[in-house]
Order: structure tokens, then C-alpha cells, then sequence
């Protein structure tokens, strides 16, 4: 009898967790829902109301962003109308990525520093780096406009990653110091035992064994910049511009191409999406390194 | 000329003293342990002499030559943490040829001769099949080999062991300390071994270091630390079950002592008289140690304390009885796995007078130790 | 009557599709007010077997019954078990007072009973002065004290103990060992406790029960185990120093059997009747166990016999020695008082007595008796 009891709460135990979890999960993937179909749907589709969920798909959208779409002017000539998407990634991945392996080649040395250093005034080094997060953007783009414009940045590639350092520097910084100190110092001390410089123990056992904190790190470092949105529009003009503030030109006099900024909106993820898959690996093993614990 | 010299070495963190004022002669090819428990200051000692940690004040000399400013990884010496510290992500191969590929070592090496050291000493260790597997896949008794592996494979002048046994099994712990009787022999390099537990330490050493809190209490051969321990720290911590103390009156009219927690008077013979005589003093400390108290079920002219059986355990191949004297506790040990006493049974218990420690109730020092 | 009996009990689990057995037809039955010690190596079931008695973990066959009720399907509040495990799981933000008594005050015991069996408690296992303490400040020894004294406040019929001195200091070990037997004197519980420490199996459990890849192996007391180990691996895992496992050929000479070594001098002579079993079981071979308690450096009595060897080590263990002898390639523990006259490379008779020698068959590795 007592086993028939178990049973049965078992299995409402299990059938209400379930329910419970498709429900949050509808509601936290129905943004993500809602775009990619605005994104394959047609223009009217897209604007009746009740809206449509059975629909004929189309890949115009996409098309329109890549530049594919044929317009013919009052000349007769044909064109292929403007890529904003294709122009906002090269962008995006110019910036971004400059902007990493800036981060990556100061912040690294840095945290090593900071995990290892007997400097009393280690802690507020630390935080005053890790305090540049907290200040919201807003309150500190007005007076980099006017600087940035006075000293001739406005509109370049090089105050962009300048300027998100703010983003990833203290990002990378954290995480990775704190991967770094929970390395045995022992095992460093091995090294130093063995004859080794600090700069060999640095690339070649520190760094190795920070792996999973530094894909961490660069991950979502990666992320906040790739997703930043007000930097590339008050301080860079559209040549310039990351593919998140290119979605806006979609937003014309004419018209508001509601379907092809929902289709730059999904191109614009992609890139982290593969991202984050090849770096889950790593992240993975980084967190389940079971050797370096006692 | 002692291979390793310590002067009035001195190393404290922040207000803590881990090591006050040593002075120590390390001599060529001993096998010099560090006995202490936790916290003692063992692991601190020899990260001084590796040269990880900065003295405040002494001065260290290998070979004669002071050696405090030269860097850890120019002194050609070996070091096994506690924890072997071995490399998570190089392979048990390279983790021992890592000592040859570095640069402050005197002789390059090529690829050919690091695999033929790398093979020698795994043999030797009895790990030559582990060489492609990752540390992490290795029990506790292999990572120790592994560590010992990569720290004799350069054939340094100074080998310095941290607690090498103390986070193996207890089965294994016992047939590894019986194979360093083995590797002391094959090596013979000048080593500092460190440990907590008393059996590696008088197993093992030529000459043992008792440290306590920083301070060095007693140096000496095994025999001398197990059986003339200077002072009552050392003999508690020397031993196992503890040695057993109590406070005692001598009578030297009377050839007697007293005991007041136990109510009892004990005849000692005229040659233990004598140098306590000599020393002066009438109260003391006295040690006995619980193989040294005998028993029987009957009174006799040997056995003529009155005591009461307590509990009783039996380990590995002796018994443990406590039994009491009015109020006093004492444990004796028995060779003998099969002998049981019945609860609240009457003994007559006789001590072995001879083998009576007797310590100053003031300094809790030695009374033999001091001439 | 606090017993407990598992009859034909199984535990399986699913790893990768495969079928995992984690323990296998065991039989075993606890008496009343024992305490007894279940001991084998990591991964031999041990732990499974203690967590099923518990009720943390289901019994996939056969029955467990405590008392003479079929237990499987009760919770492990209705089981009436205490248990006391390796990581204490003391509640760190209360105090001692507090963890001891949360059981009864969730139970409704009155206050005046609850300080009372507190106190009880608290004297045997020597913790009055900390009752006021945060757990956190606690040292190990003190911590296992308490997850004990939380334990036995509950009047438990049955104690169920996991490895409960592992993280105590050295030092304070045998002493909680020794007030874990008071507590069994004194209230009478049944206990069963687990460890792969056999040297604390020894000292705590009236009877042992060896287990080994998740079959129980034997159960007995610590002489009959010594004496009459049912298999090899009992034979190799309880004793310190192990017991010395010799590999031999069997040689008629003239009308008595003799057990030779290779590589080596050593001959050992077993009992007539063990020799008889062996003639008839047409062995060639044979592994021979001989424990290093049961090699003497002294002749005790005339019916012993020798073998020689050349010490290779002395260890010098204060209480008493420990020495590997050497007879061509073999090597042997031997067991001894203290004797400073015993020194490296000195060529020693040793004596043994024929009836400790235990042989056991080269491919079952189980005993050879009568």
C-alpha cells in the first residue's frame, strides 16, 4: 500500500514540474519566437491582428538585408539595395574583436598579477577596475562625446574599442583573476622547484589552467559588446556603426521595414550563438577540472 | 663541512612566529626528518630552505655557500607538496621530465636522454606503465610516486619531502614507508622529510627534529627521541597510546613515590633513586609509557597497585586497557590481540621502574637529559 | 529486539545503459546490542548496503527486516534508524543545544525531558561546556561528537554509522572510538558501522563482515577472520602488516607434502591433514599466506619449524618492529617486539607454527581446510 502511495505522488510530482517548466520556458522563448517568425512572414502577415500563426513563409526579409533584392531606379539601372546588415557585422566583428584581444592581452597578465601579488593595496586596485561596470553608460556619453569629438575620434574604429574596454577589461579581468586563485600555488612552486622561469609558469601552466575562466570570461565580454548599443551610435556615424544600432536604418521616412530589422535582428545573433557553442567545451571543462582540486 | 647550514633563521607572518631563531647542521646524505604536529611550522622550514618563502632574519648555506639570495629554481634542490602538486595537464611523462627541460638546469638535455632518465626512474618507482595517463587519473600511492618521480629524476644535493604519506590510506601508508627503507638506500641524497606521525619518523631517520610552535624541542637519533624524550611535549607526541602522566612526591628515606591522584605509594629501586637524588628536586612529572605497565589478577610483591579494568580495544595486534587508580586514568598497552579483561575486573598493576621518564614538574624537562 | 537481517538483498542502478550491480545477494544478520563492523574497500557496496538499511536509497531486491518487521517500504523517519555520516551535516547557523534537540522538538517532547536527555548525552560524549557554541566554531573531533550526540538523543533502536571518524584528528580518533562502544554499553543500541579502515573495524565491531565488488565475503569475529579467512582478498585485507602471500610449488618428499619457492631456499612443511586435502586435489601449485604475527625470531615451542632469511629493513616502531627478511628472491614481513640487537644484512632463523599456515586454492583463492 505504501508503495502504490509513493508511486502515485511520484508521478504528479513529476507531470506538474513538467508543465511548470514548458510554461516558463514559452514565456522566456516567445520573444525570440515572436521575431523569427516577423521575420519570414509577409508584410501583411506581419501586421493583422489576431496574428497569424500558420502563415506561407518567405525569405525576403533576408534577402533584403543581404543586399540580394534587385531595386530598379528612375534610370532603368538595377542595383542591389544597400547591405546595412553585411556593413554592421564587419563592423561589429572588427571592434568586438580588437576589442577582446586588447582585453585579453592586458587583462590576463593583470589578473595574474592581482591573484598572486602581496601588494596591500591588491583588493582596491581590483575594484576600482571591476567600479568602471557599474557606472551606466548614459551617465558617461555626453562628456566622451564632446571629448572624442574634440580630439578627432568621432566616427572611428579605434575610440569604439577604446571605449569598450569599459565593457570587457574589468569583465575578463574578474573572472579569470578568480579561476587564477584557485590554482594550488603549489603546483606553481613546483615550477619554479623545477627550474622554470615565472614567464614559463605563466603560458605554460597558469594560463592552461585558467582555460575554462578565460573562455568564460571572453564569452561574455564578447557578448556585452556585441551587444552594446548606445557607444557605436553617439560616437561613431554609419560607416562606423556595429550591426546593432545598422538595425535602425531599417527604421526609414518611408516605411518601418518591421520584417527586415526582425531579420537583422536574428543575423546579428547568429555570431554569438556559434560562439558560444564552440566555447561551451571549454567552459565545461574548465568548471570540471577535477585535478587542480584536492 | 654539513651539507645544509640554518643560522638564527627567523620567519614570521605578519605577528605569528613560524620559525624562531633556528640554528641547525644538516649533514651530507641523512636522511634528517621534521617531526611536529600540524602547524608546527614543518611546511614553513622547508619552503625557508627552497627558497619560496624569505626569512626575516638567518642565514641559510648549502655546501658552505649562503644561499639566501639565490632563487628557488638555481638552488638544485626537489621539493614534494603535500598535495603533490603535480601538473593537472601534462601527462605523468612530462610531468617528471619537466625538471630536465627547464632552463636554470646546469645540463641541457636531449630528447633521447630525458626519456631514458624519465624510464629509469619509473621504473625504479614501479610507475613505468602509468607514463601516458593524466594525474587525475591516478590513485593517491601512484600520484606520490609520480612526485617523488619528478623531484628525484634531477638528481638534486637537497631532497625535501612534505608529509609524503600523510593523505594515502592507511593500508598503503604502511607498505610505502616500508619502501623508502628501499629508496633511501638507492639514492642516498641529503633529504628533509616532514611528518606528524611518530612511526615514519623514528622508521625512517637518521636523526629526527622534534618541532612544536616554531621552536625546535628535540634533536636526536630515533632511539634517543623514543626513549629519552626531553621534554613532555615530545614524549606525548612520541608514542602511541600517549604516554601516560601523573604527578608524583618522591621519598627518598623511603625509596618511594606518591602518588596523590591515585592515593598510591610505588617502591623504585636504588639506581632511579640515585640520579633523582642528584637532580635535587622532590616533585615531578612521571611518564610511563603503556607498554611498560604490566598487570596481574593477583597481588604480589610486582604487582601491588590496586586498579579497576575500564574498556579495552583491540588494535592490530596489541590490546589497549584503561583502567583506573582512585582517580587516575591510565592506559596500558598488551602484545597481545586476544587477551579481554571483564569490565570493572581488580587488577594489580607493576611498573617497569626502569623505564620510568621522570620529568621536572616546573620546566617539564627531562631529568635524565639534564647533567 | 533492535536486529537487523537483509535476506537475499540486492542493489542495482543504470550507468550508461549498463546494468551497474552495486551490491549482490546479501545475507546478513545484525543481533541485538551488537555492534558490528562492515568493512571492504571503495566501491564494494558497503556504503549502498548502510543507505539502504537507512531508507535513503531503495532496496531493488530481496527484504530487509528490522526487528521482525518488513522494513523496504517504510520511510526512514517510521524505521526508528539514527544515523550519523562521514560529512556530519550539522545545521551551521544553530547551536549544539539546538542541533541536538531539533529531532525532539519536532517530535513534541516536553522541554523538561529534552534538557534532561541533553544532558545525558552531552556527559558521555564530553561536550557540556560547547552546548552554548556555534557549530562552525567547533573543532572536527568536537563536530563528530555532536553529530553523534544528535544521533543518540533519539533513542534509536539502531545506529547507523558511515565512516564517522575520518576527518578527526589522529590523536582524538580512538578516543571517539572508544566512547562510540560506551554508547553501546550503556544504552544498548545496535550499530553497525562502515569503514575501509580495517584497523578501526577491528577495534570497534564485535563481529566484521568483509565485503568485496558488492558480495559480502565472510562474518566473524576478529579470530575467527585472522585465523580462519574464507578467501584470499579477507585473508590480504584484514592484518597490519598484511599477511605475506608466498607462491609455491607442491613437492612430494617421500611421504610428506613440502612447499617450495622459487627463486629462493624457503620451504614451508604444512599440517599432515592439510597435506592429505592437497594430494587429493592433485594441486600443483598453491599460494601460501602467512601472517608476519605468526614468524618468530625465537623458537616457543619444540613443534615449530624454520625457514631462514636475511633482514633487508628494520623499522623500528617504537612499541614494537617491523622487519623484511629476504630468502633469494622472496621477500617476507615479519612481525616482533622491540629487539635493538636486530640489524640490517644479519642472516635470522625464524620459526613458525604449521597449523598458522593458511593455503589457498591457486585459481579460486579460497581456503584450502578441512
Amino acid at each position: 500500500m505504501n508503495k502504490r502511495k509513493k508511486l502515485g505522488k511520484n508521478v504528479f510530482a513529476n507531470l506538474s514540474t513538467n508543465v511548470i517548466l514548458i510554461l516558463s520556458f514559452s514565456f522566456l522563448l516567445f520573444p525570440v519566437y515572436w521575431i523569427f517568425t516577423m521575420a519570414i512572414k509577409t508584410n501583411p502577415d506581419i501586421l493583422t491582428y489576431p496574428p497569424k500563426f500558420f502563415f506561407q513563409p518567405t525569405i525576403k526579409g533576408f534577402q533584403y538585408i543581404l543586399g540580394l533584392t534587385k531595386v530598379t531606379g528612375a534610370t532603368g539601372v538595377s542595383a542591389g539595395v544597400e547591405s546595412y546588415f553585411l556593413i554592421g557585422i564587419k563592423n561589429s566583428i572588427v571592434v568586438v574583436v580588437s576589442t577582446i584581444l586588447i582585453s585579453l592581452a592586458a587583462g590576463l597578465p593583470a589578473a595574474y598579477a592581482l591573484a598572486r601579488s602581496k601588494l596591500k593595496s591588491k583588493e582596491n586596485i581590483a575594484f576600482t577596475i571591476l567600479s568602471f561596470r557599474f557606472a551606466p553608460p548614459l551617465l558617461v556619453i555626453v562628456p566622451l562625446y564632446l571629448l572624442f569629438s574634440k580630439i578627432g575620434l568621432y566616427n572611428s574604429y579605434f575610440s569604439l574599442i577604446w571605449v569598450y574596454q569599459l565593457i570587457s577589461l574589468p569583465m575578463i579581468l574578474w573572472i579569470v583573476r578568480g579561476y587564477m586563485e584557485d590554482i594550488p600555488i603549489e603546483i606553481e612552486q613546483a615550477g619554479m622547484v623545477d627550474g622554470h622561469s615565472r614567464i614559463w609558469i605563466f603560458f605554460r601552466i597558469v594560463l592552461p589552467l585558467a582555460k575554462g575562466g578565460i573562455a568564460a570570461g571572453t564569452l561574455l565580454a564578447f557578448i556585452y559588446c556585441w551587444n552594446n548599443f548606445l557607444f557605436g551610435m553617439i560616437l561613431a556615424s554609419v560607416n562606423v556603426q556595429p550591426v546593432t544600432v545598422q538595425a535602425m536604418r531599417y527604421l526609414t521616412p518611408d516605411a518601418i521595414m518591421f520584417r527586415e530589422v526582425a531579420a537583422i535582428c536574428i543575423g546579428a545573433a547568429l555570431p554569438l550563438l556559434i560562439l558560444s557553442t564552440f566555447l561551451q567545451g571549454y567552459l565545461i571543462s574548465g568548471l570540471s577540472m577535477g585535478a587542480i582540486r584536492r | 663541512m654539513p651539507k645544509i647550514l640554518l643560522k638564527n633563521v627567523t620567519k614570521k607572518f605578519k605577528k605569528v612566529v613560524a620559525l624562531n631563531n633556528l640554528s641547525i647542521e644538516i649533514n651530507d646524505g641523512e636522511f634528517f626528518i621534521i617531526l611536529g604536529p600540524s602547524g608546527a611550522g614543518k611546511t614553513t622550514f622547508l619552503n625557508v630552505i627552497a627558497g619560496l618563502e624569505k626569512p626575516e632574519n638567518g642565514e641559510i648555506y648549502f655546501d658552505g655557500d649562503l644561499i639566501n639570495n639565490i632563487t628557488t629554481a638555481k638552488r638544485d634542490i626537489a621539493l614534494t607538496a603535500e598535495n603533490y602538486a603535480l601538473y593537472p595537464h601534462f601527462t605523468v611523462f612530462n610531468n617528471i621530465a619537466t625538471p630536465l627541460r627547464s632552463s636554470a638546469n646546469k645540463n641541457r638535455y636531449n630528447t633521447k636522454q630525458i626519456r631514458e632518465k624519465v624510464d629509469r626512474i619509473t621504473k625504479m618507482l614501479n610507475i613505468n606503465d602509468l607514463l601516458g595517463r593524466m594525474p587525475s587519473e591516478l590513485s593517491g600511492g601512484q600520484k606520490q610516486r609520480v612526485a617523488l618521480g619528478r623531484a628525484l629524476v634531477k638528481e638534486p644535493k637537497v631532497l625535501l619531502l612534505d608529509e609524503p604519506l600523510a593523505h594515502v590510506d592507511a593500508k598503503i601508508r604502511n607498505q610505502l614507508r616500508t619502501e623508502f627503507h628501499f629508496l633511501k638506500e638507492k639514492f642516498q641524497t641529503t633529504t628533509i622529510y616532514t611528518s606528524h606521525d611518530y612511526k615514519e619518523a623514528i622508521s625512517l631517520g637518521d636523526r629526527i627534529m622534534f618541532l612544536n610552535k616554531g621552536e625546535i624541542q628535540q634533536i636526536g637519533i630515533p632511539e634517543i627521541i623514543y626513549n629519552f624524550p626531553k621534554n613532555t611535549t615530545v614524549a606525548l607526541n612520541v608514542g602511541w597510546p600517549e604516554i601516560n602522566l601523573f604527578d608524583c612526591s618522591v621519598n627518598f628515606k623511603n625509596s618511594q613515590l606518591y602518588c596523590p591522584k591515585g592515593d598510591f605509594i610505588y617502591n623504585i629501586s636504588g639506581n632511579v633513586l640515585k640520579y633523582l637524588k642528584i637532580y635535587g628536586k622532590s616533585e615531578y612529572i612521571v611518564g610511563a609509557r603503556p607498554q611498560h605497565i604490566s598487570f596481574s589478577d593477583k597481588p604480589s610483591d610486582i604487582y601491588n597497585l590496586k586498579a579497576i579494568c575500564g574498556t579495552s580495544e583491540v588494535y592490530d595486534n596489541q590490546t589497549v586497557f584503561y583502567v583506573k587508580i582512585k582517580n587516575l586514568d591510565l592506559t596500558i598497552l598488551v602484545n597481545d590481540p586476544d587477551l579481554s579483561l571483564m569490565l570493572e575486573q581488580e587488577l594489580w598493576l607493576g611498573f617497569d621502574d626502569q623505564s620510568l621518564i621522570f620529568f621536572d614538574k616546573e620546566t617539564n624537562e627531562n631529568v635524565k637529559l639534564k647533567k | 529486539m533492535a536486529t537487523v537481517s537483509l535476506k537475499n538483498v540486492y542493489k542495482y542502478y543504470w550507468s550508461k545503459k549498463r546494468k551497474v550491480e552495486a551490491v549482490k545477494n546479501l545475507n546478513i544478520n545484525v543481533r541485538d546490542k551488537e555492534i558490528m563492523a562492515l568493512l571492504g574497500p571503495s566501491g564494494c557496496g558497503k556504503t549502498s548496503t548502510l543507505r539502504m538499511i537507512a531508507g535513503i536509497e531503495e532496496i531493488s531486491k530481496g527484504e530487509l527486516y528490522i526487528g521482525d518487521e518488513l522494513s523496504n517500504n517504510l520511510t526512514p523517519a517510521q524505521r526508528n534508524v539514527a544515523l550519523a555520516f562521514e560529512d556530519y551535516a550539522l545545521y551551521f547557523h544553530l547551536t549544539v543545544r539546538e542541533n541536538i534537540s531539533l529531532c525532539l522538538k519536532a517530535k513534541k517532547i516536553n522541554s523538561n525531558v529534552i534538557e534532561k536527555k541533553i544532558k545525558n548525552v552531552s556527559d558521555i560524549l564530553g561536550i557540556g561546556d560547547v552546548l552554548d557554541l556555534k557549530t562552525t566554531t567547533l573543532s572536527g573531533g568536537q563536530q563528530q561528537r555532536v553529530s553523534l550526540a544528535r544521533a543518540l538523543v533519539r533513542n534509536p533502536s539502531i545506529f547507523l554509522l558511515d565512516e564517522p571518524i575520518s576527518h578527526i584528528e589522529i590523536q582524538k580518533r580512538y578516543r571517539i572510538l572508544a566512547e562510540i562502544k560506551e554508547v553501546n554499553r550503556k544504552f544498548g543500541s545496535t550499530m553497525l558501522y562502515v569503514t575501509h579502515n580495517q584497523t578501526e573495524a577491528v577495534a570497534v565491531g564485535a563481529r566484521i563482515g568483509i565485503m568485496n565488488f558488492a558480495e559480502l565475503q565472510q562474518v566473524g569475529t576478529r579470530d575467527e577472520i585472522f585465523n580462519n579467512p574464507v578467501n584470499l582478498f579477507v585473508a590480504g585485507f584484514v592484518g597490519q602488516p598484511p599477511i605475506n602471500i608466498i607462491k609455491c610449488k607442491i613437492i612430494s618428499e617421500k611421504d610428506t607434502i613440502i612447499l617450495k619457492v622459487e627463486n629462493s631456499s624457503l620451504k614451508f612443511i604444512p599440517e599432515a591433514k592439510i597435506a592429505k586435502i592437497l594430494y587429493k586435489l592433485n594441486l600443483k601449485e598453491v599460494i601460501l599466506g602467512l601472517r608476519p604475527q605468526n614468524i618468530f625470531i625465537k623458537k616457543i615451542s619444540e613443534k615449530q619449524k624454520s625457514i631462514k632469511g636475511i633482514i633487508e629493513v628494520v623499522e623500528f616502531l617504537g612499541e614494537d618492529m617491523h622487519l623484511v627478511s629476504r630468502n633469494g628472491d622472496q621477500k617476507f614481513s615479519v612481525y616482533c617486539n622491540v629487539d635493538m640487537g636486530l640489524k640490517k644484512d644479519k642472516e635470522l632463523e625464524l620459526f613458525y607454527d604449521q597449523n598458522k599456515l593458511h593455503l589457498f586454492h591457486p585459481e579460486t583463492e579460497k581456503l584450502i581446510s578441512v
